[in-house]
């Protein structure tokens, strides 16, 4: 096959603006804003002849400067003026405009396989089960208020449920066109559905177990868990709604929560400040014949309560560093 | 359960007792509309009619007490009379911050022996105590002169205090240790809202009954500024001493009896904050705090300290001084009845400006349930054992440590958080909070909230197990 090279014009954006494919060795192609140029460049920092092209018996590109003021770059290297350089491919940048370069030289890479994961295989059962999980709980919690009248409670929950998620997947939903250029909505309603359809059965789940084991440990498994559905809701999301590789998006997916959940705090102690009256809410109790730890012995009880004035005597300690009083002689 | 309006009301009027006390100490010109204060002390001998003789003063019977003539005359005369005769005993007490030249706080006194000592409220002079180093008192007298105070002694239980100025020697007023009758005619005096020298007229009507701490009730005027002023009977003598008022209310007045008085003047011996650092004379207002709640903390009479509701037997007047009521409503969707017992003890002293402590508060909530399913009624236990309120400020109090677990009680396992956190000046009160929802069924619960106010450790949680104790469940 006779030697090819094919050049092009991108714009700023990376879309390739002019292309041209130059056939046969010793062909030339000259770059600059003069119109008798191959390629016409519409850029004030490029020369009227500003670089020449040419096909070479090998099959690659010798590049050559035309002796402009501005020089020729391949690959952000400046090249010899007087001797020009030989590619089989690779970047120029003339004046402000990046050109590319290929010959039949280079190598050219297999084919991206489309991902075709689990959650783009079933993203409209993961979404209808994500929005079923969801609206449950939403209808279950005004259940158990047991509320006077149950069906306009149930209307609101499914409402506010169905507007909050509505929210949050048209958000990534634009993002998704802007970025990759399709709504993907089914995905992303399947990501969000999904996963708070797991938070809130989860939390539900962790309250109840929480009562019949007992365990004082268990919140710490359930606010990992809790982290790690968000964590993967994030991922999800970012990696679905941008062209991000698996470690940004890995990072944006930590960062996000970390900031919103920050930015939430920030806001929930403006409305709620903790005072000294704060008490974290009890474990909620549940039906006796959820529970499998036993009780303990009141006497063992009140020793646990005894150790507290120690606790106490810290928490005074901490708060006379951060509010000395006055007459402070101790 | 037994006259629960009536019960309610009383245990509310305490609360406003308890706000009046902290508006007078904050700032008296703004408790000056709640709180007692003192005034200049009338003099004892009669005026122009003459008065009984101090000895002749005794409570009880009817003749024993000579009608004095003034009686007879018109009342302007009379509270006239006995203000000219006490003007010169009496002074203002203002307290500084710092080297400020304007008062934070003012109250009243009174000389109540030749040696110059002036009594007044504890809770006027508490800052200068507690602060010795902030906060300066001065006196000005009747004639304007003003000078340097110092305390000498402080009974925090009976909110009373001795003060002197060392130049200052004022003509005492005669004390009257006997409590006046029911209906006789009172005076108090002081400087309400600062508004200079006041007389108000009104009847003294004997011992506040069931109260841990004597308060003699006084009908008339008593307003912030005045307290620490002089509580006159009709012959012009001391009876007592201006202490609080029931704010919202209309003329519900209180008054340390004057027997407390001679016990607190032998104790005067020289100035506080001369011989006692800050944290010594914290230490001594905790000591009188914590020797007062030794009494709190008995065991009451057998017989009366238990309430049986659908089945659960609860503590009730678990201690000498626990007045107790009840209400019982049911839900507007007839699905949950709930009973409420709640219990108090007047036992609040005020220690500082507006904190006062000592209280002993609980609440039973007993709920029976007919067609809820067990996930809503528990839902409902869940939320009435996490609403209920608190009060205490971040200056006052640290944050609270909480223990909760699972417990045996007497015939039936509850939920139990105990919460306590330590008082920042008073580093031997403690607020002692507990939460107790039983879980033994799906019909019918219990949800019991204790509070304890500025209370020792370990009373406090002696109090704490027999509270716990004295629950049971009889299915």
């Amino acid at each position: 096959m006779d030697a090819v090279m094919l050049v092009e014009a991108l714009d700023v954006h990376g879309h390739v603006n002019v292309r041209q494919r130059i056939t046969g060795a010793g062909n030339q192609c000259l770059i600059g804003r003069s119109l008798s140029c191959e390629v016409v460049l519409d850029d004030p920092y490029v020369a009227p002849e500003h670089a020449r092209l040419t096909l070479l018996e090998d099959g690659r590109v010798l590049v050559q400067d035309l002796g402009t003021r501005n020089g020729t770059r391949i690959n952000g290297r400046r090249i010899d003026a007087e001797s020009g350089e030989t590619i089989a491919n690779g970047q120029l940048l003339i004046g402000r405009t990046q050109v590319r370069v290929r010959s039949l030289e280079a190598t050219v890479t297999p084919e991206r396989m489309f991902r075709r994961d689990l959650l783009r295989r079933h993203r409209t059962l993961l979404a209808v089960a994500g929005l079923v999980l969801c609206f449950a709980f939403a209808a279950f919690t005004q259940w158990t208020e047991a509320p006077e009248h149950l069906a306009p409670r149930v209307l609101i929950a499914e409402l506010v449920a169905f507007s909050i998620l509505a929210a949050w997947v048209a958000l990534w939903a634009l993002v998704s066109r802007l970025t990759v250029g399709a709504w993907q909505l089914r995905i992303h309603l399947a990501i969000a559905a999904a996963c708070v359809g797991l938070w809130a059965w989860g939390y539900w789940i962790y309250t109840a177990a929480a009562f019949a084991l007992q365990w004082k440990l268990l919140w710490m498994i359930m606010a990992c868990m809790a982290a790690g559905v968000a964590l993967a809701a994030a991922y999800l999301h970012v990696r679905n709604a941008t062209h991000f590789r698996r470690a940004v998006s890995a990072l944006l997916a930590v960062l996000a929560p970390l900031i919103c959940g920050g930015v939430w705090w920030l806001v929930d102690l403006q409305l709620d400040p903790r005072t000294v009256n704060h008490l974290a809410p009890h474990t909620a109790i549940y039906p006796p014949s959820l529970r499998l730890a036993p009780s303990m012995d009141l006497n063992d009880y009140l020793l646990d309560v005894a150790a507290l004035k120690r606790s106490a005597n810290r928490n005074r300690q901490a708060s006379l560093l951060e509010t000395p009083i006055l007459d402070a002689d101790e | 359960m037994s006259q629960p309006a009536s019960r309610i009301a009383y245990l509310k009027e305490l609360a406003s007792l308890a706000i009046c006390l902290t508006c007078l100490a904050v700032n008296p010109a703004i408790a000056a509309a709640a709180d007692p204060a003192s005034a200049p002390a009338p003099v004892p001998a009669a005026p122009v009619v003459q008065a009984p003789d101090a000895a002749s003063v005794v409570e009880g019977g009817a003749g024993e007490i000579p009608e004095p003539d003034l009686a007879e005359q018109q009342l302007s005369n009379a509270a006239r009379v006995r203000l000219d005769r006490a003007r010169d005993s009496i002074v203002q007490i203002r307290g500084f911050f710092g080297d400020a030249g304007t008062s934070a706080f003012h109250g009243s006194g009174f000389a109540a022996n030749a040696d110059g000592m002036i009594i007044t409220n504890y809770h006027v002079v508490a800052a200068a105590v507690l602060h010795p180093r902030q906060y300066r008192l001065e006196y000005v007298t009747s004639e304007n002169l003003t000078g340097r105070l110092h305390v000498y002694a402080i009974d925090v239980r009976n909110d009373l205090a001795v003060v002197k100025a060392d130049e200052l020697k004022l003509p005492p007023l005669r004390l009257r240790t006997q409590i006046p009758r029911q209906g006789d005619r009172a005076y108090s005096i002081g400087f309400p809202l600062d508004l200079g020298l006041t007389i108000t007229e009104g009847v003294a009507n004997g011992l506040v009954a069931n109260g841990l701490d004597q308060r003699i009730h006084y009908t008339g005027a008593i307003n912030s500024g005045m307290s620490g002023g002089p509580a006159l009977d009709a012959a012009g003598a001391v009876y007592g001493v201006n202490a609080s008022v029931i704010t919202g209310r209309q003329l519900v007045g209180f008054v340390v009896p004057a027997s407390h008085i001679e016990p607190l003047l032998a104790r005067a011996r020289s100035p506080m904050d001369k011989t006692l650092s800050a944290r010594q004379a914290r230490e001594m207002v905790t000591a009188q705090v914590l020797a007062y709640q030794s009494a709190l903390f008995e065991p009451a009479v057998q017989g009366a300290a238990i309430q049986t509701v659908f089945g659960f037997t609860l503590p009730t007047q678990i201690g000498p001084a626990i007045e107790c009521g009840a209400t019982g409503a049911g839900e507007s969707d007839q699905r949950l009845r709930t009973e409420t017992i709640f219990c108090a003890a007047r036992a609040r002293v005020t220690v500082q400006s507006g904190l006062e402590v000592g209280d002993i508060r609980f609440q039973h909530s007993i709920v029976r349930t007919q067609g809820l399913h067990p996930l809503q009624f528990d839902q409902r236990v869940n939320s009435l054992a996490d609403n209920y309120p608190r009060s205490g400020s971040s200056r006052d109090v640290a944050d609270f440590a909480c223990a909760e677990s699972l417990v045996s009680l007497d015939g039936f396992d509850a939920r139990v958080r105990t919460c306590t956190r330590q008082y920042r000046l008073f580093s031997g009160l403690y607020d002692i909070a507990a939460t107790v929802t039983s879980i033994n069924s799906t019909q019918s619960a219990v949800v019991s909230q204790l509070d304890l106010r500025g209370v020792g450790f370990e009373p406090g949680m002696q109090f704490v197990r027999r509270y716990l104790e004295a629950m049971r469940w009889t299915p």
